[in-house]
């Protein structure tokens, strides 16, 4: 007795022949349709495939789409700084708006060459390059001036940070002039404060976030600090009228959570995609769908994506 | 008039003298000499005594001065002053008749050593030129050319001055000069010269800035010949041409002045020192003179009106230099001592501006001793720095309150002193002497803080909410009745509408508010119900919840004449509001102190080059003696280093008392004092939620014991983690509390003892328990197992087990305190259970975020892979499954 199975996705044909050709005609085929999953378990499919979907994105956002994107920003705000600076307009101090250019940092080592300096530390503005404490003075004025920079997502920034030694310059540029500031020392949280100094200094502490062992590279874990100071100019006053407080959420590994009312904005847009994209799966064609529906879904995944990233630690 | 004015005025020293006396008696480190003076002409030969006094001089404190501090000189006998001035520390108080010169001077009075250390005219302290150089261009034999007493080469036509002379000084190559110079720490010699034309100090001044106030002192005597002065010490931290020091002593030199004893003749000198037969009976009258101003007399305010020869300008000529009594002083070690000796890194304390007195006595005795480490503490606000501390940069904080949401970490509050806030206040009354008597109640603080006077009779008119309030606080009837007597004639009404305070957050600032608030009748006023008298407050503060940390200026008034570009060109060209400029608060208490010392008003009210382009606001500076009104917020121990007048604040109320009184009958007031500190360290009672002993403002207007207690003592504690904290920084942290519990509360001068303005936390003080407590805490520290001890069981005995009510409002988060040590510091502190509403939950998110947000990429791998397995896993299972 032989048969014959042939397997389709949902169709399972057996066809069991006779020993004897004569009975040959009379073989019986059964056609099994595969049992159709039921509704619950199709959702949990749907819903599974989605999550890990989503996750793989947003993974893919964070480690390669972001750095794109902060390098075609960090572009944009050195076009917008070296005019600023030649017409002598960037910002000097006092209140500065969020997000605009206000210093050139140059570390002189592979990874921290010509980052503009934005004005802020939210983890918005952090998505664009490093940035600077709004309630300390500029880098170059007297006082400790304190930039932030992400050191996984956006381009990470500040990640060669932890490869500067005791003794490296820094050179940072400013509406004021250019600012060369000596590395003192890279600090861990619980490691002694540095010792106070004369008001007439200036000194400039870089933070961004790091991690041991496993976790370093893409799970920070705690802030770190690097102290440095201006050596070869005199620091120049500050101008008066810099915020004397930040939100919380300009803090060190803060998130923005006042932008949670964002992300259940994009959910609107998300669902109405899901839903037009299939129906249009079903009723248009496919490859219709994959022209028009491709744009338009990356698009929104990278909107929410980002606003996701809005809630992580800024220094992240 | 003036006369009867001058006499009132003077004599009112007498009793500022009494009230120092019992001080002075008192102190251990005080100084009496008595020394006979006279003042003894040569006429033909003979000799003719015109005038003996026996003067007696005693110096409350000489040894272990710091920096800027206030000791009272107090003399008797002397010859009284006439052409007095208000301000006895101007240069122009050098031209009072008769007056006593108290001056700090580099050296000992002591010719058995050598030159270079003795004091001597030339290394005594003067602020202006004019204080130590004469020049007359019109008579060639003035007074001091005339002194018989003086060496013949002072009694040249030109003494001290240098040749070749300075371009500067073209105008002084002729005529009679006599220029004393300054011989400076470093060796450089200042010949100074009219106007400091030949180069002078650069501590001194030619013209006197309102911030630069001298030391040198001439004192006026009143018609007893008795008299009384502060006098501030300045080290080489603020005068280093100067340079006193614990390495340099130095000496009081107090010159009462009686006069030139003249000698017109001059035998034995050079002929051209001599004056000619016709010039002597000139130069005789002129010499001779005994003064042209009655004792007690005033001067009409125009320079050179005095009979030189009895003029405080010649303190320096011999006849007068003669009569010196020198007082040697020394120095307790300078506030950078520390730095200079020892380099390595310190341990930091942050916090507590009331501690500062204290740990400046502390430091030296740790930094000093090669087997301890070097202390700092580091100045910043209460609630800064228990911030800091929760976040955990920083490994120590002093504060003068518990949070009022308790720490999350396990946190050990070790009491360190007892101290407190004190209102200080310059005022003069009616008759222009000073005001010592001063009497506050809550509502009247609330008056100050809340901008509720209109401060210039300007803005009363055009500031409709306000316009039926007092003026200032000296129009006030409530003030008035407590306070018969101010304000003096002339005063400004701005700096008297507010209480000069810090802008910053400061516990201070929360226990001062937490008084008010504890006290119904300033609540009431608060909330908006006019005072008996009929003041209202200012709007912008109606219902303002009490305590704060920071007080907010919340007034925005800008209308009225002040504003208009005659009266007042920086406002009108760029206005702001009014109000908070008057109140004008600085950033730290130790501004406020520098400023109340010096009496500066720092409402910035006045334009300064007016109608010009750099045109601005300035404050209005350094009052006059004799027409002061001013109010402080400082430390006690600030108040007791710089002698400051603290007020006395309102305790209790008697039901029957009336509500709108016309004297202090029925309430008490209790001025700060060991006494009243005592009395407030008695009621205090451990409270497990706070982990401290927090002032119980409610029992101490209720409880009959707290009639006699100061309301404004605050109880200062060092808050230390008890788990995280590196081993070598722990040691040192409680070897520092173990040194705070026993030896740091023996009171004292020196190294390693508690200054005044502090209670020492003793048995016989009802400290006890405090002082137990912070040597178990070193314990814990040391340990840093993360075990807290708890309060309660460190209770002073005697005091009953009540929880304190009404005193602090309730924390938000119950603390949660681990009572059995566990091992090892926390990986991940969880975020406390909270009872807060949903806009508290969304930020208890944001810092759990901040704790989390590291795991973000590591646990959305995770998940998308669980997913992943989970979809191939069950479409594999659902094939197997289904394709049998």
């Amino acid at each position: 007795m032989s048969s014959i199975e042939i397997r389709r996705d949902d169709l399972v044909i057996v066809s069991r022949g006779a020993s004897n050709d004569a009975t040959r005609g009379l073989a019986k085929t059964e056609i099994h349709q595969r049992a159709k999953p039921t509704l619950l378990a199709a959702t949990v499919f749907g819903v599974l495939v989605s999550f890990s979907g989503l996750t793989l994105w947003f993974l893919f956002h964070a480690f390669v789409l972001t750095p794109i994107q902060e390098h075609g920003s960090q572009a944009r705000l050195y076009a917008d700084f070296r005019e600023q600076l030649a017409n002598a307009t960037a910002p000097l101090g006092g209140v500065i708006k969020p997000g605009s250019p206000v210093a050139l940092l140059d570390g002189h080592i592979q990874g921290l060459r010509d980052l503009v300096v934005v004005e802020g530390t939210t983890s918005k503005q952090l998505t664009l390059g490093p940035g600077h404490l709004r309630d300390t003075p500029l880098p170059g004025q007297q006082g400790v001036s304190v930039l932030f920079g992400r050191s996984v997502t956006f381009g990470a920034p500040f990640r060669a940070m932890t490869r500067l030694k005791a003794g490296d310059a820094i050179t940072v540029t400013t509406a004021q002039g250019v600012f060369t500031f000596r590395v003192d020392r890279i600090r861990l949280p619980g490691d002694p404060l540095p010792p106070s100094f004369p008001a007439n200094e200036a000194h400039m502490t870089l933070v961004t976030s790091a991690a041991s062992g496993w976790r370093s590279g893409w799970a920070p874990a705690h802030s770190i600090y690097l102290d440095a100071t201006l050596v070869g100019a005199k620091a120049v006053p500050a101008p008066s009228g810099r915020p004397t407080g930040v939100s919380k959420a300009s803090l060190a590994m803060r998130g923005d959570t006042g932008l949670l009312i964002l992300l259940l904005l994009w959910l609107g847009p998300i669902l109405l995609v899901s839903v037009g994209l299939s129906l249009a799966w079903k009723r248009w064609g496919r490859g219709q769908t994959w022209l028009v529906g491709l744009p338009i879904a990356l698009a929104i995944l990278w909107g929410a994506s980002g606003a996701i990233m809005q809630h992580l630690p800024n220094l992240i | 008039m003036l006369k009867v004015a001058g006499c009132v005025f003077v004599s009112s020293v007498v009793l500022i003298g009494g009230l120092a006396g019992a001080v002075l008696a008192a102190s251990p480190s005080s100084f009496t000499k008595t020394k006979t003076i006279s003042r003894t002409h040569l006429v033909n030969g003979a000799d003719q005594v015109v005038d003996t006094r026996t003067v007696s001089v005693t110096v409350d404190q000489t040894t272990q001065l710091r920096d800027r501090q206030e000791i009272n000189v107090r003399w008797s006998g002397a010859h009284p002053t006439g052409g007095l001035v208000g301000d006895q520390n101007s240069g122009l108080a050098a031209e009072q008749e008769y007056p006593i010169v108290i001056m700090e001077c580099r050296g000992l009075d002591n010719s058995s050593i050598a030159v270079a250390k003795r004091l001597s005219q030339q290394t005594c302290w003067t602020h202006t030129p004019a204080e130590r150089s004469q020049y007359d261009l019109s008579f060639a034999y003035p007074p001091y050319r005339e002194d018989r007493y003086a060496i013949p080469g002072d009694r040249k036509a030109q003494v001290g001055v240098p040749s070749p002379l300075p371009s500067d000084c073209s105008s002084s190559s002729s005529g009679i000069q006599h220029w004393v110079p300054f011989k400076a720490a470093d060796g450089k010699v200042y010949p100074t010269g009219p106007f400091g034309c030949a180069g002078m100090p650069p501590e001194a001044v030619n013209v006197e800035a309102s911030l630069q106030p001298s030391n040198t002192t001439y004192g006026a005597s009143d018609l007893s010949g008795n008299g009384t002065s502060k006098f501030a010490i300045s080290t080489a931290e603020s005068n280093a041409s100067l340079g006193c020091s614990n390495k340099v002593p130095c000496s009081l030199v107090i010159i009462p002045i009686i006069g030139i004893s003249c000698d017109v003749v001059g035998a034995g000198l050079p002929p051209e020192d001599q004056p000619a037969p016709d010039a002597q009976d000139e130069a005789f009258a002129r010499c001779s003179k005994a003064g042209r101003y009655q004792p007690g007399e005033f001067s009409p305010g125009t320079v050179n009106q005095e009979d030189l020869a009895v003029s405080g300008e010649l303190w320096w000529s011999a006849s007068n230099w003669r009569n010196r009594i020198s007082v040697p002083l020394t120095f307790a070690p300078p506030s950078n001592i520390c730095s200079l000796v020892n380099n390595s890194a310190p341990v930091y304390i942050y916090g507590s501006e009331l501690m500062t007195q204290a740990t400046q006595q502390w430091a030296p005795s740790f930094c000093l001793n090669p087997k301890l480490f070097k202390l700092q503490h580091v100045q910043t606000g209460e609630p800064q720095a228990k911030n800091l501390l929760q976040r955990g940069t920083i490994e120590a904080a002093l504060q003068g309150s518990p949070p009022p949401t308790p720490f999350t970490r396990p946190v050990v509050q070790a009491p360190v002193a007892l101290t407190g806030f004190a209102i200080v206040y310059s005022i003069d009354d009616g008759n222009g002497h000073e005001y010592r008597k001063l009497k506050l109640t809550p509502r009247l603080i609330a008056k100050l803080l809340t901008e509720s006077y209109p401060a210039a009779p300007a803005i009363q008119g055009a500031y409709p909410a306000l316009q039926n309030n007092p003026l200032d606080l000296a129009h006030d009837p409530e003030f008035r009745a407590l306070n018969p007597g101010p304000p003096a004639a002339g005063y400004n009404t701005e700096p008297a509408s507010v209480l000069f305070s810090i802008s910053s957050d400061s516990d201070v600032i929360w226990s001062l508010t937490s008084y008010i608030q504890a006290d119904p009748a300033a609540r009431a006023w608060l909330n908006g119900t006019p005072d008996p008298w009929g003041m209202v407050v200012n709007p912008h503060y109606k219902g303002i919840k009490l305590p704060v940390v920071g007080w907010p200026l919340l007034d925005t008034f800008q209308k009225g004449a002040v504003y208009d570009r005659n009266n007042n060109s920086c406002l009108s060209t760029n206005p702001v509001p009014f109000l908070p400029l008057v109140s004008a608060p600085v950033s730290t208490l130790a501004n406020v102190t520098l400023n109340m010392q010096f009496g500066i008003a720092n409402s910035q009210i006045i334009c300064s080059h007016s109608g010009d382009i750099d045109q601005k606001l300035v404050a209005i500076g350094r009052e006059s003696p004799g027409k002061r009104f001013l109010l402080g917020l400082t430390s006690l121990a600030d108040a007791a280093r710089y002698q400051l007048n603290t007020a006395a604040l309102q305790t209790q109320v008697a039901s029957n008392a009336p509500k709108k009184f016309t004297d202090a009958t029925g309430r008490r007031f209790v001025q700060p004092s060991d006494a009243s500190l005592r009395a407030a360290a008695l009621l205090l009672k451990a409270n497990e939620t706070f982990g401290t002993w927090p002032i119980p403002y409610g029992q101490l207007r209720t409880d009959p014991k707290g009639a006699a207690a100061y309301p404004g003592t605050m109880l200062v504690s060092v808050d230390v983690p008890t788990s995280g904290l590196p081993a070598t920084d722990a040691k040192r942290y409680a070897q520092f509390l173990r040194f705070v519990a026993t030896t740091g509360q023996t009171p004292g001068l020196g190294n390693g003892q508690l200054p005044p303005g502090y209670l020492p936390m003793t048995a016989a003080n009802g400290l006890a328990g405090e002082a137990k407590y912070t040597e178990a805490a070193s314990a814990a520290v040391a340990a840093q197992s993360g075990g807290v001890t708890s309060v309660t069981t460190f209770n002073t005995p005697g005091s009953q087990a009540t929880q304190v009510s009404g005193s602090v409002p309730a924390p938000v988060i119950p603390a949660t305190r681990a009572p059995v040590p566990t091992p090892g510091p926390p990986v991940l502190t969880p975020p406390p259970a909270p009872k807060i509403p949903l806009i508290g939950w969304i930020a208890a998110l944001g810092s759990a975020f901040a704790g989390f947000g590291g795991w973000a990429f590591p646990l959305v791998l995770l998940l998308g892979v669980a997913c992943g397995a989970a979809t191939a896993l069950g479409w594999f299972v659902w094939r197997w499954r289904t394709a049998r």
